[in-house]
């Protein structure tokens, strides 16, 4: 990325990859396996030697239209780092009328997404862990 | 990240943080910015990043990334999604909606999350603001 005087340098790309609905993945991957734990959760293992410390990695998703999946319909993600290998993704339908029996949040889809891990690479803040 | 041919040099990591969806804290992950949780009008859900004065960023510059994470204190593992105002130059707010659809879609959750702040470094197109 760009050469300002920013943080530019502090940001490191640990993997990406794009995972399809039934949690395989044979497209972009930089080496990483994925699976599909239940409907609408995906767990993604990173290499060993590419662990991630919860405190030190940034995840961001982004849901695709998919065929075997839902496709283009509204849907949102939410992602749990505190396993250093294991970052699982849950993906929510948005869609109304899906299930009108509370807890309704909890109502997962299928969907092919992308997902991109950095890590930052200098030290935290004071009375941050390491 | 490496110097591809194509757009790598386009693109400067302004900042990063994680933040705690129930105090606003970030205290992890953190490239140097100030982040807070304002009940504001709505009581939940809304989060301010304030950026160090050098590191302000015209709306029309910048590109903002967010990715809700499960969390303790927040919503948990539960669908959610974001909106983002970058109107102001010096700080960025980020609000959370519950993704419940027997809500409605206007009900604010709070939530952990990371945040991801870049910004181009190339001249803009002719009818674009500098």
């Amino acid at each position: 990325m760009g050469q300002l005087h920013f943080s530019h340098v502090d940001l490191a790309t640990v993997a990406y990859v794009e995972v399809d609905s039934g949690g395989s993945s044979t497209r972009s991957n930089s080496g990483v396996v994925t699976t599909r734990f239940a409907q609408g959760t995906y767990k993604v293992i990173l290499p060993t030697n590419l662990a991630q410390l919860e405190p030190r990695d940034l995840i961001l998703i982004q849901g695709k239209n998919d065929v075997g999946g839902a496709g283009v319909v509204p849907k949102d993600f939410t992602v749990d780092d505190s396993d250093p290998v294991i970052k699982t993704i849950y993906c929510f339908s948005g869609e109304v009328g899906v299930d009108t029996t509370p807890p309704v949040v909890t109502t997962g889809l299928d969907s092919s997404f992308y997902l991109l891990i950095l890590r930052t690479t200098i030290s935290p803040p004071a009375g941050a862990p390491a | 990240m490496p110097a591809l041919s194509f757009s790598a040099p386009n693109l400067a990591i302004v900042a990063y943080a994680e933040v705690d969806g129930e105090t606003g804290a970030s205290t992890r992950l953190n490239s140097g910015i100030t982040t807070s949780r304002t009940p504001g009008p709505f009581g939940l859900g809304q989060y301010i990043i304030l950026l160090p004065t050098n590191l302000g960023q015209f709306q029309a510059r910048d590109v903002i990334v967010v990715q809700a994470k499960n969390d303790a204190g927040g919503g948990g593992i539960v669908s959610k999604n974001c909106a983002i105002d970058d109107s102001p130059s010096d700080f960025k707010v980020i609000e959370f909606f519950n993704g419940a659809p027997e809500l409605g879609g206007s009900t604010r959750i709070d939530s952990t999350f990371f945040v991801l702040i870049l910004r181009t470094t190339i001249s803009p197109p002719g009818v674009s603001p500098a």
